[in-house]
């Protein structure tokens, strides 16, 4: 049983080292996302915590692995380069609606009175993230960014 | 900034698969390229410049 076990499991490795190119990846990738979020929703449904955690930390690992197994470039500096102005606009749209929105809901919390923890709420998280970005941004300024470890 | 990248490449009968492959960048990259709508590293621009066996000013070069 263990023989076959393991023999089994020297199939599968060989298996994924063969087929494992980036169009498979990313197939396969898409399924995780799919069955995360299933889990997820089920999850909080029932009000357990436990299984979309271990679930989120286990797909992270095999697609982590399975990074690793793919033959080919997934990502290159043009890659980097976009994701970078994206995250920027990114930040800069969520902060500027974060902070419309903001402002909107401490005009009128005297309607209501849940509006003035939202606010309070979204103005800390507008902030945790300029400042956050901040930090990044300095601590890769300081300590230049090469591509060879991003990859 | 413009560039020779097909002239070259069509003259050593590489692909663009071939010629990403060789120096590490997906092979959207290099049709981004050849397009002129995108500008390379200089460490991309140099590996480039080895591989199509051409002097790098003579594959980039600035819009006149």
């Amino acid at each position: 049983m263990t023989f076959l076990l393991s023999f089994s499991n020297i199939r599968l490795l060989e298996i994924i080292n063969k087929i494992m190119t980036k169009k498979t990846y990313n197939k396969i990738k898409l399924g995780i996302v799919f069955v995360i979020s299933l889990i997820f929703s089920i999850s909080l449904a029932l009000n357990n915590f436990f299984i979309p955690i271990t679930t989120l930390v286990l797909a992270s690992l095999v697609l982590f692995y399975l990074r690793k197994k793919v033959v080919g470039v997934i990502a290159d500096e043009r890659d980097y380069e976009i994701g970078g102005k994206s995250a920027l606009l990114a930040i800069q749209l969520t902060s500027w609606i974060g902070a419309i929105v903001m402002f909107g809901l401490y005009a009128f919390s005297d309607r209501n009175p849940f509006y003035q923890p939202i606010a309070m709420t979204l103005a800390f998280s507008i902030c945790a993230l300029m400042i956050s970005y901040s930090i990044i941004f300095k601590y890769y300024n300081k300590h230049s960014f090469k591509n060879e470890k991003r990859d | 900034m413009k560039n020779e990248i097909k002239k070259f490449r069509a003259k050593l009968g590489i692909t663009q698969e071939q010629l990403a492959e060789k120096v590490g960048v997906r092979r959207e990259t290099i049709v981004f390229l050849e397009q002129g709508k995108y500008n390379p590293s200089l460490k991309l621009a140099l590996l480039i410049a080895k591989e199509l066996s051409t002097p790098i000013d003579k594959l980039f070069y600035l819009e006149e």
